[in-house]
């Protein structure tokens, strides 16, 4: 088992990158925590864990909300469950019916105080619905490598922990694990042309794009942005065919990028994220285009 | 509650009790009195182990089912 971003996560070699944004998420499929006593991401195994993160939960730790009488309204596409105080956008819940694959899902809107919408709602369409069983979920929403999730040049394994109880005072312990990489340099991290992303000099202003495409899943990166070059405060590239407007990776790197007209230096900015409209990750580029060859004169003497 | 109306449809986590399997009566039996835990206040999980509780106090673990006990 393992922690995985967009497929990203699961060994050094798979790593996710450096500086991207993920929710960490850890629930029950018994419906019978009462109690979470602690949450620990660390880089060694074992309980208890040494970095608590337990303050940092959303919703908080204290928050208990389950049940097994959930119903979904397919009318207005909304989930009522017992209470959703404490309850935000983005906050995962598990789910548990035979209309639907079993497993967490995140709320799209709090709608009342026991009614919720839900991001890629599985109940749609299926008809209303009663007997849901349900447990709202935690998570740790952080930059990866930024404390205590740790990131490295080689990798380093991030461990996340949670130790539950239920209402038997039985205690669970419970750990998975995520790797975290720094990026690499030059054309490692983003190839233009198959070059380093800054100081090279192209006389074609197309340019073919590659993300990390030495990593299995790309860092975890799902979708990328153009936005201005942070120093310069100009974005003089497009994705070839036109738009700067955030794409999927794997759309992005079909196009490629095109810089603009004229020769000189072109400056821009790649913003990378875990999901459509998330928080970016921005990676300044430059490239120097001169598409003027050298000039020839000719001239005659007698001989 | 109406409780479910297929052993099925009761998630796979709810459907034994240390690690026995219950039937679907006995699983509705159980949330129906974690219902009447709720209303003193409790929240689901702790009324379910309650319910759980009291069950247990009713029935026993017999050759892999759980049958009412004598007396």
């Amino acid at each position: 088992m393992a922690i995985l971003i967009n497929g990203a996560g699961g060994s050094a070699a798979d790593p996710i990158l450096n500086g991207l944004r993920a929710q960490l998420v850890f629930g029950t499929n018994s419906f019978d925590i009462t109690t979470v006593v602690n949450a620990w991401v660390d880089q060694a195994a074992g309980f208890p864990g040494t970095n608590s993160v337990s303050a940092s939960l959303t919703p908080t730790a204290a928050t208990i909300i389950a049940g097994t009488t959930g119903s979904y309204n397919d009318t207005t596409d909304q989930l009522t469950i017992s209470s959703t105080t404490g309850l935000a956008t983005d906050d995962a819940i598990y789910l548990s019916h035979a209309s639907i694959t079993d497993g967490f899902y995140r709320i799209n809107t709090v709608v009342n105080g026991t009614t919720i919408t839900l991001k890629n709602d599985p109940f749609a369409g299926g008809g209303s619905q009663t007997t849901i069983s349900y447990q709202v979920a935690w998570s740790f929403i952080e930059n990866m490598g930024t404390a205590p999730i740790v990131s490295s040049g080689a990798g380093t394994q991030n461990f996340f922990k949670a130790r539950v109880q239920d209402g038997s005072a039985n205690q669970t312990d419970a750990s998975d694990s995520f790797y975290v990489r720094s990026a690499p340099t030059g054309s490692a991290y983003i190839a233009l042309d198959g070059l380093d992303y800054t100081g090279q000099t192209f006389a074609d202003p197309a340019l073919t794009l590659a993300i990390l495409s030495a990593w299995t899943n790309n860092g975890g990166i799902s979708h990328v942005e153009l936005a201005n070059h942070s120093v310069q405060t100009v974005n003089n590239f497009t994705w070839t065919g036109g738009g700067v407007e955030e794409r999927t990776l794997a759309a992005a790197e079909t196009a490629g990028l095109t810089a603009s007209a004229g020769d000189g230096i072109k400056y821009g900015r790649l913003l990378f994220k875990t999901q459509a409209g998330g928080t970016a990750l921005g990676v300044d580029i430059d490239v120097t285009v001169d598409t003027a060859g050298p000039s020839v004169l000719f001239t005659a003497y007698g001989a | 509650m109406a409780g479910f109306g297929s052993i099925n449809y009761v998630p796979p986590r709810l459907r034994k009790l240390r690690g026995v399997p219950l039937s679907l009566s006995q699983v509705n039996s159980i949330l129906a009195q974690s219902d009447a835990y709720m209303a003193t206040g409790l929240n689901f999980p702790e009324a379910l182990a309650k319910a759980r509780e009291a069950f247990q106090l009713e029935y026993e673990s017999v050759s892999g089912a759980w049958v009412r006990r004598a007396g």
